[in-house]
């Protein structure tokens, strides 16, 4: 019998660094030192796994989380009864075959001294409903909900399917998709997300597993009254704080900075809004005036960056993007993800387009406040697969303007309108370790 | 009480309720401001003025210490990611440091936008409170204390709007 240990509670990062260190007495001396990386809990997904009367066979991932909660490399070991078989593993993710007499069981994964278990239950969860688990199902346990039994795990008709499921939970049908679609997406091993619309994973490719990473190249911009010495290495700081944020969630880029950083000659003015309006209508988003490149993504550490409120009140913004390349970043009150976070504008997370440019704030169906393109979080540091593939492969993405990558524009569809199918909704997440490569130019008008 | 009788209460005690006081945290913490912040917290009038009078006056508040823990996960995610050997090779300043360079800046910042926010709310206690700051001059982080001095002299020197 395998009992589930308690969990230690996610840590608090803030007791680390600043223990003993109110706020108003903060100094640069004595601060206590911080703790080293460590993996402080596993987390198996799905927690609570339905097998169908007749599927034998099913993948499970497991995440190892750090202390402030990205994944953490670590040694997996699985338990499990003499009940069940191990077949393979492969990194965090482990396959199983359970006979069909074996009504439940449990399956351990451990680490450091962590542990976690997944309940294995040999039932539906709702009555007269049977769990058909797509062929090659992969991390996320995507399968679909179907009416009765099944003789098999690998749907030939989805007429009957009334729920998918990722992540060990139920979500709403959207269409009528037919099988091939869902198997593949299975294989792929993409989670289906409960909000959003079946995504044919045939359809593009995502490049954010491709390794190496592909360099977006940046060159930063500052005005006369500053020291480029002196700026250069807080620069690097937020640089890193970007790129670990990218390395975290798989996104497959990789922010690299021209050495020199370049002074805005002063005039014309330097810019500390796009010009014209901040946000025309595409297409005419202009860039601010000035020399800047055009074949780079400009980051320009502006002395101000501004923007207009109540009773025309001028107020400052800590960032802004103007199309096509311009980052205007406000020098005297950002914050280290304020960099990461304009170059996800940059890189085509700006819809839905006038309701929220691209903001998480009032988003359901992901973590909003979690994610890097909410507007105020403290906590924003994850992207999500479908901003994840806007970024690679939206026609507003900086890297499918002409200058950067000609061509590579597989048209992404907005994020509530248009034909679900070519991309995965803005929402969709997934937990894949590896997408077969397809060639974004060959898919379908 | 009823739930009208508790909004009655919170109306006549200035008290804000939590979305709305979600709204003043939105204005003091948004980055590019493109979802109306402002105008939201100016549409709360004279019940907006004691939490921004509070954070005008150095309270310790809630955007605070949201803030400084954001600054303290980079931090970490920075170091974590330099340790890894996949950014750049340079050393990072020690964690309070790192956290000093953004929270100074950032304290002034909102309290620029407090002063922003009781400015277009305009009302007789908003007023006091811009007053009051500037007489008591208890703005803190001497480094940015000008720039929100010389906000606060700019304003209340105007007619209100």
């Amino acid at each position: 019998m395998i009992h589930r240990l308690a969990l230690p509670s996610t840590p608090a990062l803030l007791t680390a660094v600043l223990v003993g260190c109110p706020l108003d007495s903060c100094d640069d001396s004595g601060g206590p030192s911080l703790p080293a990386p460590e993996l402080t809990a596993i987390q198996v997904v799905p927690q609570v796994l339905y097998l169908g009367a007749t599927e034998e066979t099913f993948s499970v991932h497991a995440r190892a989380v750090d202390q402030w909660g990205f994944r953490y490399p670590a040694t997996l070991t699985w338990l499990l009864p003499a009940s069940a078989t191990l077949l393979t593993t492969s990194g965090d993710t482990a396959q199983f075959q359970v006979p069909l007499g074996v009504p439940e069981l449990e399956i351990a994964v451990s680490a450091d001294g962590q542990l976690d278990v997944l309940r294995v239950l040999r039932a539906a969860p709702l009555p007269d409903m049977d769990l058909a688990l797509a062929a090659g199902s992969a991390p996320g346990m995507a399968g679909a909900m179907v009416r009765g039994r099944r003789d098999n795990g690998a749907c030939t008709d989805l007429s009957d399917v009334i729920a998918f499921v990722g992540h060990g939970r139920l979500g709403r049908l959207e269409g009528a998709p037919a099988c091939d679609p869902l198997a593949l997406v299975a294989q792929v091993g993409m989670a289906i997300h409960e909000e959003g619309p079946l995504w044919n994973a045939s359809a593009q490719a995502i490049d954010g597993h491709s390794d190496p990473p592909k360099t977006v190249g940046i060159e930063v911009w500052t005005t006369a009254d500053v020291d480029p010495s002196v700026l250069a290495p807080l620069v690097d700081d937020e640089i890193d704080e970007a790129n670990a944020i990218f390395h975290h969630n798989r996104v497959g880029l990789r922010l690299v900075r021209d050495p020199t950083i370049r002074l805005h000659p002063g005039s014309p003015p330097v810019p500390s809004r796009c010009d014209g309006p901040d946000y025309k209508a595409e297409p005419g988003w202009m860039a601010p005036a000035g020399p800047f490149p055009t074949n780079l993504l400009v980051v320009l550490y502006a002395p101000t960056v501004t923007g207009l409120g109540a009773k025309s009140t001028v107020f400052t913004r800590r960032g802004l993007f103007c199309r096509p390349n311009v980052i205007l970043i406000n020098r005297l009150d950002r914050v280290p993800t304020t960099l990461a976070h304009e170059v996800g504008h940059a890189l085509g997370l700006v819809e839905p387009w006038g309701l929220t440019w691209g903001h998480t704030n009032a988003f359901t169906g992901l973590r909003p406040a979690q994610n890097l393109m909410h507007d105020a979080s403290s906590e924003r540091r994850h992207l999500s697969l479908g901003q994840i593939y806007r970024m690679h492969h939206d026609r507003r993405s900086w890297l499918t303007q002409p200058l950067f990558t000609p061509g590579l524009d597989c048209g992404c569809d907005p994020y509530s309108s248009g034909p679900p199918g070519n991309c995965p909704t803005l929402v969709a997440d997934f937990r894949a370790t590896k997408t077969p490569p397809i060639n974004c130019t060959s898919m379908p008008p | 009480m009823s739930r009208a009788g508790v909004l009655l209460l919170l109306a006549a005690t200035g008290c804000l309720s939590t979305p709305e006081r979600r709204a003043v945290d939105a204005w003091l913490a948004c980055e590019e401001c493109l979802a109306g912040e402002l105008d939201s917290v100016v549409t709360l009038g004279w019940r907006a003025v004691p939490a921004l009078s509070s954070v005008l006056n150095g309270a310790a508040d809630s955007v605070t210490r949201t803030a400084v823990e954001q600054f303290a996960q980079s931090y970490l995610r920075i170091r974590h990611f330099r340790s890894l050997g996949l950014g750049t090779m340079q050393g990072i300043d020690d964690s309070a440091s790192f956290v000093l360079r953004y929270l100074a800046p950032h304290r002034a910042a909102i309290q620029k936008r407090a002063v922003l926010a009781l400015w277009n709310i305009g009302t007789p206690s908003a007023y006091s409170a811009l007053r009051y700051a500037r007489a008591r001059q208890r703005l803190r982080l001497d480094s940015q204390r000008a720039d929100v001095t010389s906000l606060l002299d700019s304003l209340v020197l105007l007619p209100p709007p």
